[in-house]
């Protein structure tokens, strides 16, 4: 090359980036709180890419800014596979949009407190978008299913509501109409575990008839692994009450932990095998490999009719009603009868939904210019009139009370008859779940067998519940600390009480502690039992 | 509407502000000119006020600058910058030794040199707190004298009284102790000083909670449970949880007219509770034994 040639070369290239770096100043400079128009400009993102969501949050919007015509709501989804870096990348950059979906992982409480807004006080008062309906006047905190007590709404280290719930989801067994129809010559929605293989088993007579192959049922990783919890959960509903020391049915990690780790239960107990026997028997119907499928390999199956059942949640509905040539239905897990010989004996009965706590929560940034407007825009989105649009649109389960979601959505409605949970056996997740990963196939193989299962993941397993056990009580104690800490700052910046919330910020910061506190100290009590 | 707090802008940015204002008025230089007088006057409990800000909003770093460049002058802010230093290191990044020695020495300090005061019953509180959690030699025995001299010597105080729980709850559950030997008699009778309800009510949870754990007796455990539930329960799962509780206890004891009270009470507050179905099947039993 030319040193002519060379030197234009240099000139094109440094013109290029001169062109790109005020392409971007533009860009950024253009991202301002003012639309073209003038109108206030309050962004949204959120990870909720399932067909419908958009057009729901969509429809919101366009409601929204007709009832006030100077603020423009821009919806901004991103796709869950980047979601994290994404935001951390918006977050420590400044330029967060006014609300960010929370509940993701990659998000401490540092983080939040740093960059995200505590709500509790805007929740106080009643949401002035419910007048009319059955609850107005309800202060805003009261009007959501289920309660905000829980992550990714309520955060305990923080003392505060960081999270707006949007919807609530139910997990469903979907099923091809017209596939039944034409197997069963009617259409069937069992009512027992036993119905249910039943059914499956026939599907299986029906292929030898048949030049295709229609496998019972299709689910992948993650709702094989659903199954087996809820399975589970009513497989030892009985046990749970005798393992669990204060006899509210409802056990902590912490004492599940001691309980295997004391030796009150182990892999071979009858009521955990019966868990592990449901899901076994089960899985025997589902496409070979199931453990390994991806979420969205699993419906593409269904929707090509290789399968009667598939296994998933509400979240899917629309998206798979979408794209189905076929009607689909769906019906809620079948449990085994109490009356049942083998699993009769561990249950109380079927499972109950009705705690079901909603999620797909946005939270509001520390960055936003305009908070009081995007505050304003999720009282629309979680009124009564809001979250039935939202529902309606989307085909998701309502997180407000006396939200009528429509007809489409009515199956996945939550069960509200049933007993509560048991245990399962990856419940404390990280360590626990992956020794479930690398050992479930030895349920399903051909020579597979519950024994077979159990005599390869023991070992593996009391390690993982110690490694799980020892993270609990390190962050139990790390929140223990945070909490005095907050406790003295609250003190020291109203030393005389004067602001009424100190009071109640301490007397709710004492109760949770003192909980918390009381199972620490259990915790710690019987790492000396199992010799830690 | 509610609204937001803002962060407040800097003091820098307050006098450039001020600044222009000069270029305008006259009578606005002068009210100016007040305010930035009267903005170095509370500059060092701004300074330490926005350091404990800082803390609650977890920016440990910053607070720690800002409470080591708060001016001195003022007792009472020294102190509760010195206190805030002390709370910032301990919460620093990454968890060292030396940040927790370091934190360790100053609440030392403030307990040695301004006893009596608020700072100091709250160094004390926090050092037994930290010795008792302590991320790498945590020491639980060691904390109970510590809490009990927090108790001993601002017994009407919350945090004093909050002590007494913190100790409580080391006793009862100490590793070294046979449950028989579990000291909830000796602890029930020196809990006749607690005055501040939430205080009582957390004292009657903890021994509630520790005698159900330790089968030290259902009515004993009853009695406490009732206790918690009647210093009124704030968080809804918890309340939940112990009037379950209280209901499981009070029909094995036979008093049918607690549980049925309970029941009802449980299924009227909690109608979306996972056990509502068994209170529900528990009522239904109890109207058949009835009739």
């Amino acid at each position: 090359m030319t040193f002519r040639a060379e030197k234009i070369m240099n000139f094109i290239g440094f013109s290029l980036v001169a062109a790109c770096f005020v392409f971007a100043l533009v860009h950024v400079i253009g991202q301002s709180q003012l639309a073209s128009d003038g109108r206030t400009i309050v962004r949204f993102t959120h990870w909720q890419i399932e067909p419908g969501v958009r057009e729901a949050f969509e429809a919101l919007e366009h409601e929204y800014e007709r009832m006030h015509p100077d603020v423009n709501i821009i919806q901004v989804p991103i796709p869950g596979r980047i979601f994290v870096a994404w935001r951390k990348t918006q977050l420590v950059g400044g330029t967060p949009p006014d609300l960010l979906q929370l509940g993701s992982k990659g998000l401490d409480v540092r983080d939040l407190a740093r960059f995200y807004t505590p709500l509790g006080e805007f929740l106080t008062e009643p949401n002035p978008y419910n007048e009319g309906t059955v609850i107005e006047g309800v202060p805003w905190r009261q009007t959501f299913l289920g309660g905000l007590q829980k992550k990714p709404n309520y955060y305990p280290e923080l003392l505060d509501v960081f999270g707006i719930p949007t919807s609530s989801h139910t997990f469903r067994i979907f099923f091809n109409r017209q596939l039944m129809l034409e197997i069963f010559g009617e259409i069937r929605k069992p009512a027992t575990f036993d119905e249910w293989i039943e059914m499956c088993r026939q599907v299986e007579t029906y292929n030898a008839t048949v030049a295709r192959r229609i496998y019972p049922i299709m689910m992948a990783d993650n709702s094989a692994l659903f199954l087996y919890s809820r399975l589970s959960y009513a497989q030892t509903q009985k046990l749970t009450d005798e393992i669990n020391p204060v006899e509210d049915f409802q056990i902590s990690h912490q004492d599940f932990a001691i309980s295997y780790l004391t030796g009150k239960w182990t892999l071979n107990d009858p009521a955990i095998h019966s868990g592990l026997q449901a899901f076994g028997e089960i899985g025997k119907f589902a496409k070979p490999g199931f453990l390994r499928l991806d979420r969205s390999d699993a419906t593409f199956e269904f929707i090509q009719q290789r399968s009667l059942f598939l296994l998933t949640g509400s979240w899917d509905y629309k998206g798979v009603v979408e794209q189905c040539s076929f009607d689909v239905d769906a019906f809620p897990i079948p449990y085994p009868d109490t009356e049942h010989p083998y699993y009769g004996p561990f249950l109380k009965g079927p499972l109950t939904e009705i705690h079901t706590v909603p999620g797909s929560s946005l939270g509001l940034t520390k960055a936003s210019e305009n908070p009081e407007i995007a505050i304003d825009f999720m009282r629309y989105v979680t009124s009564v009139p809001g979250n039935t649009l939202f529902c309606r649109v989307s085909g998701w389960l309502p997180a407000i009370i006396g939200v009528d979601p429509g007809e489409t959505v009515r199956d996945f409605l939550p069960v509200t008859k049933g007993y509560p949970n048991g245990i399962h056996l990856f419940q404390m997740g990280g360590d626990l779940r992956q020794v479930m990963d690398r050992n479930f196939h030895h349920l399903f193989r051909t020579d597979g067998s519950v024994n077979a299962f159990i005599k390869a993941a023991t070992a593996d397993y009391t390690e993982a519940v110690e490694t799980e056990f020892e993270k609990i009580q390190k962050r139990s104690r790390e929140s223990l600390i945070m909490q005095s800490t907050m406790m003295l700052t609250r003190l020291h910046l109203d030393p005389d009480w004067e602001d009424p919330r100190t009071r109640d910020e301490l007397s709710d910061l004492m109760e949770g502690q003192t909980w918390q506190e009381g199972e620490f100290l259990w915790g710690n009590l019987n790492r000396t039992r199992f010799g830690k | 509407m509610a609204v937001i707090r803002r962060e407040t802008g800097t003091d820098a940015t307050r006098v450039d502000h001020a600044g222009m204002i000069v270029t305008k008025r006259i009578p606005a230089v002068f009210l100016a000119s007040c305010s930035i007088v009267l903005i170095a006057a509370a500059a060092p409990e701004t300074k330490v006020d926005q350091g404990w800000d800082a803390v609650q909003n977890l920016r440990f770093r910053e607070a720690l600058t800002l409470f080591r460049n708060s001016p001195s002058g003022n007792r009472q802010s020294e102190l509760s910058a010195r206190l805030g230093e002390g709370v910032a290191i301990l919460h620093r990044q990454p968890t060292t030794r030396d940040n927790i020695d370091d934190s360790l020495a100053i609440f030392d300090q403030l307990i040695r040199e301004a006893p009596g005061t608020e700072t100091s019953l709250q160094a004390a509180y926090l050092k037994a707190r930290l010795i008792q959690l302590h991320p790498f030699e945590p020491d639980p025995a060691a904390a109970i004298p510590l809490y009990q001299d927090v108790t001993r010597y601002y017994p009407e105080t919350v945090l004093g009284q909050f002590a007494f729980v913190k100790a409580s709850g080391l006793q009862l559950y100490d590793p070294e102790t046979a449950d028989e030997d579990r000291p909830f008699e000796s602890i029930s009778r020196e809990a006749s000083l607690l005055t501040d309800p939430d205080v009582r009510r957390s004292y009657h949870l903890m021994m509630a909670e520790a005698s159900h754990r330790f089968d030290y007796g259902y009515a004993y455990s009853l009695k406490h449970y009732l206790e918690a539930y009647d210093a009124g329960l704030t968080k809804p799962d918890l309340k939940a949880n112990v009037l379950t509780r209280i209901i499981v206890l009070s029909q094995r004891l036979g008093d049918i007219e607690t549980t049925r009270a309970c029941a009802e009470v449980f299924l009227t507050e909690f109608p979306r509770d996972i056990r509502t179905t068994m209170i529900e099947d528990l009522i239904t039993e109890l109207d058949g034994t009835d009739s």
